[in-house]
């Protein structure tokens, strides 16, 4: 249905936020949705390994999300998903988190949701893009501020 | 989209009933009506479900948590011996190993607490406790059908060499009644 990894379709959908939200309300008419587990949404401590020494300290706070449902349609047939997001939006995440359930269990309305995933996936490689080329800009050589020649001869 | 998620797992409904634990732990005797906000939950799941979180653990010998509950609980699932609170039916005597922590002279707020679950409080049948100690105007007065009163001896038992103990909240199925470790319980 969609080549993308599952792991990047909550990241992928997060692009195209917008049409999300009206595809999970028409998708879902009908069905039961629950809450696995309570929704949240705060503010997450980042926690980095610096290099050196290898311990931890914390970069700083970011915004996040986190939801897990379960489908159950009048079928009887169930499906869960989760999606973690970095923003502060509950609802967004539980939106996303329904879209995981639906594409990962292939029920009814999983081929829109896919093709959202692959617009998504798009966006986000652009947007990669973009930012590579800025980071690119960035770099700078520094061997020319040496004086030492760098197979170790030293200078003439 | 509409998501459900029973009233005992929203913040709001968490801050009306801490409320009411206050409230009855201070005053030992009094009973607290839960039914307005559990949205027909059980009270013990309402008392639970306000009182864990993932910094806790829970032990639930007798399987009076449904499966479904215990990620929105959040709570680690521990045996008897290591939980902060536990989740008991009071129709059957507590088992020959059943032993909650008591914490330690160091810490004794790591004494469990135990939620015993039975069929009515404050009704005119059932073990009739007398309670006395700090929060109760000379003595208390309560019924509680379908406990066990095994569990009060045991208690008794528990809390003997204060500051190490038990908390006990009991519960039907709407209301809660605290029986903290100070207070002094009777029966006939």
């Amino acid at each position: 249905m969609t080549d993308v990894p599952r792991t990047q379709w909550v990241a992928a959908l997060a692009t195209q936020l917008p049409e999300v939200r009206p595809l999970v309300d028409s998708l879902t008419e009908g069905w039961q949705v629950r809450h696995v587990a309570v929704p949240k949404a705060g503010l997450m401590l980042l926690r980095m390994e610096e290099v050196v020494l290898g311990e931890d300290y914390y970069l700083g706070e970011v915004p996040v999300a986190c939801s897990r449902v379960e489908i159950e349609l009048p079928d009887g047939m169930t499906a869960q998903g989760g999606a973690q997001v970095l923003d502060d939006d509950e609802e967004s995440a539980v939106g996303f988190a329904v879209c995981d359930a639906i594409l990962s269990a292939g029920l009814p309305g999983a081929e829109k949701v896919a093709a959202l995933v692959d617009r998504g996936a798009e966006e986000l490689a652009r947007r990669d893009q973009v930012r590579r080329g800025m980071l690119a800009r960035t770099q700078v050589d520094f061997s020319l501020l040496s004086d030492k020649d760098p197979d170790g001869e030293g200078t003439a | 989209m509409k998501v459900q998620l029973d009233p005992i797992w929203r913040a709001s409904t968490q801050q009306k009933i801490f409320k009411q634990l206050v409230q009855v732990i201070s005053r030992p005797g009094e009973i607290a009506e839960l039914d307005e906000v559990l949205g027909g939950e059980r009270a013990a799941m309402g008392v639970l479900s306000t009182l864990a979180d993932r910094m806790v653990s829970v032990a639930d010998p007798d399987g009076a948590i449904p499966p479904g509950a215990w990620p929105l609980l959040e709570a680690r699932s521990a045996v008897v011996s290591d939980a902060d609170y536990v989740v008991v039916n009071g129709k059957k005597p507590p088992g020959r190993d059943f032993e909650p922590r008591l914490g330690e002279l160091s810490h004794p707020e790591r004494g469990s607490t135990v939620i015993i679950e039975i069929d009515r409080l404050g009704a005119d049948e059932g073990a009739r406790l007398e309670l006395r100690g700090p929060g109760v105007r000379d003595t208390c007065s309560v019924c509680c059908a379908g406990l066990d009163v095994a569990w009060i001896e045991c208690r008794r038992c528990w809390v003997s060499h204060f500051p190490l103990g038990i908390d006990l909240f009991v519960t039907d199925a709407t209301r809660v009644l605290a029986i903290p470790r100070t207070t002094q319980v009777g029966t006939d």
